[in-house]
């Protein structure tokens, strides 16, 4: 009879229904507060158990993020001022070397640009414009003209800046006599990744591997997902079936950097310039417990051969911008990558 | 697909009773047009819940976010026939069907720095419940019974990039129990009803804990539906109502108040919303 009691569904659903009245059982978030420590342990956390490539900066630069709380954990005081936080936190953080690793406050972003600052920039906007001219068409973010030499030039500012398939099949079409394309993302600091994938669409006849994708399965600094392999598909529209030249240097980031990842794939492409800027970590954004908003890298990408592409795609053709030739009117980038066209 | 074969099992009461099969039953049981609508009431009821929602979806962000809530329910109830003698000798119906179609929004912000969350959703669930009557008092009516509900909404904050929304998606199983109870406030007829749903199993949608819309766009899920019970997703939905009896309709009154939890994947979320509720139902 006893045991009959013990097993009645009132003595399970009680119990279940008392601990979620009175929340014991609840998932909770963490409560807004404006404490340095608060929000130094709540950033910590939040890369350690969410950044995607605390391994591979432990490989590659020798971070170690245990060690990186003890030091800057040791900077806070309970009475500094919020921009001091923010400056010690923003330290932290640059640790990374990540240019997807931001904090935002409304003063102020956190950040670390060595990806670019570090290097020289080889373009001269100026320069370029020159050789765009003023009768350049435009389609949405593509800009674009035959240069003298009967070879297509297309300038591409940002991903951010949609490209349609009609956008991409009408400059194909107007540059479809030339003998050779350039595409010049130097300055692109990346953008939507689906624009990268459409415009790489245009110069592969061939379903055609161009690298993998993870995701983090928990927190723990390995627990990532099986590889998933990403393709290209051969573009419905019209697709480049001449010689085509890349022209990059260290700010082509993020989408960008997926974009000469798809390229160097693809048989007709050449990579010319300055290695790209890097940043291969799909990034995501949370916020700190006194509403900072912070980005951190969240998904690797991958090459083809599954290497990592954070610091960048090194080119077919290492190219630098002649200062002197600068100055006398020319971007020997460019002229390069004519000259290199017409052979 | 068998899930929603289920469903729509469940659901085809509340919208399909042939009117020669009613007929029929009607004959057999000897009842007039007005002695059935008296002994089996169908109810409706159009309500409009209004109150403040806590979210937290860890997917999106640590932070809980706090604001208003306004949800549309429109719920229909009715007695099922019975051809067993105590039914034809007028002993009250034993056994009745409910669904409830519900569609909400929100909108929360960050108690931090203000961001806000939207959120949005609709819910439609059915099921049957066993009544008894005149159970301790006279006038008590308690009832207990299941229900298959099944959930589409979304989540989407103002501030991200990537991770800017999150899906959600559920199919349960519930427990309900419920006590009805009719009397007098002065010379005005008023039904008291308060009822509690706890779900038991289900299947619910998450992404991977990491795992970006952008990749389960371009290449598939990867084990985002999993299994869902009170281990890890312990919620509650109580709902008191108080219907003020007038010539035409019932004007209902009420709290609700809808605990929802999910633990999946390896992300969290809540959604905590209390409302009052207004609006009016009929008996045809």
């Amino acid at each position: 009879m006893t045991q009959a009691r013990c097993l009645s569904p009132l003595h399970i659903l009680l119990p279940l229904l008392f601990s979620l009245l009175s929340c014991s059982a609840c998932l909770r978030g963490v409560e807004a507060s404006r404490t340095p420590e608060d929000n130094f342990r709540a950033l910590w956390t939040l890369i350690d158990e969410h950044y995607c490539f605390l391994d591979y900066k432990r490989e590659t630069l020798g971070v170690d993020w245990a060690e990186v709380y003890g030091r800057y954990h040791a900077q806070l005081s309970p009475a500094m001022q919020p921009i001091q936080l923010f400056e010690v936190l923003s330290h932290m953080l640059s640790e990374l070397r990540d240019g997807h690793v931001n904090l935002y406050c409304s003063a102020d972003v956190g950040r670390n640009w060595s990806w670019r600052e570090d290097y020289p920039e080889n373009l001269d906007r100026e320069l370029r414009d020159a050789y765009l001219g003023t009768d350049y068409r435009i389609a949405s973010g593509l800009k674009y003209r035959i240069l003298p030499d009967n070879i297509g030039y297309i300038v591409y500012e940002s991903f951010s800046n949609a490209v349609g398939e009609g956008n991409i099949d009408d400059c194909l079409y107007y540059l479809r006599s030339c003998n050779g394309l350039i595409i010049d993302v130097r300055g692109n600091t990346g953008g939507q990744l689906d624009n990268a994938q459409r415009l790489s669409s245009h110069f592969t006849n061939e379903r055609r591997l161009v690298g993998y994708m993870t995701h983090k399965t928990g927190k723990a600094h390995n627990a990532f997902s099986a590889p998933q392999p990403e393709y290209i598909n051969p573009s419905t529209g019209i697709r480049w079936q001449k010689r085509c030249v890349v022209l990059t240097n260290r700010s082509c980031y993020s989408a960008t950097n997926a974009f000469v990842r798809n390229m160097k794939e693809c048989p007709l492409v050449t990579v010319m310039g300055d290695q790209t800027g890097g940043g291969s970590g799909l990034p995501f954004t949370s916020e700190l417990p006194n509403g900072w908003v912070v980005r951190f890298s969240a998904c690797p990408m991958y090459d083809a051969r599954m290497e990592h592409t954070e610091f960048g795609i090194a080119p077919d053709i290492p190219l630098a911008l002649d200062i002197e030739a600068a100055q006398h009117g020319s971007d020997s980038m460019i002229d390069y990558a004519r000259a290199w066209l017409l052979k | 697909m068998l899930l929603v074969a289920l469903l729509l099992l469940i659901a085809l009461p509340a919208f399909a009773q042939p009117q020669a099969g009613q007929d029929r039953l009607r004959q057999r049981l000897h009842l007039s047009s007005h002695e059935e609508s008296v002994r089996f009431p169908r109810e409706h009821a159009t309500t409009f819940a209004i109150g403040r929602v806590n979210h937290y979806d860890s997917y999106l962000s640590p932070l809980e976010y706090r604001g208003p809530k306004l949800t549309v329910l429109y719920e229909t109830a009715h007695f099922l026939r019975s051809r067993s003698k105590a039914a034809t000798d007028g002993a009250h119906p034993r056994l009745s069907f409910h669904s409830l179609l519900s569609l909400d929004a929100s909108f929360a912000s960050s108690p931090a720095n203000g961001t806000d969350n939207v959120g949005g959703g609709v819910a439609y669930e059915a099921g049957w419940r066993y009544n008894w009557h005149d159970v301790i008092l006279p006038r008590l009516r308690l009832q207990a019974g299941g229900t298959l509900g099944t959930t589409a909404g979304f989540l989407y904050t103002t501030r991200s990039g990537n991770n800017p929304a999150n899906a959600r998606l559920q199919l349960r199983l519930s427990g309900v129990v419920a006590a009805h109870y009719d009397t007098r406030l002065a010379r005005l007829p008023i039904h008291i009803r308060y009822q509690a749903e706890l779900p038991l199993v289900g299947m619910a949608f998450a992404p991977r804990y990491g795992q970006s819309y952008y990749e389960l766009s371009e290449y598939g899920t990867d084990r985002n539906l999993g299994f869902i019970s009170p281990h890890n997703a312990l919620t509650l939905r109580q709902y008191l109502t108080l219907d003020l009896s007038f010539r035409l309709f019932y004007l209902r009154l009420g709290y609700l108040s809808d605990l929802s939890q999910l633990r999946l994947n390896g992300l969290e979320q809540h959604q905590f919303a209390r409302s009052f509720v207004l609006g009016w139902a009929r008996t045809l």
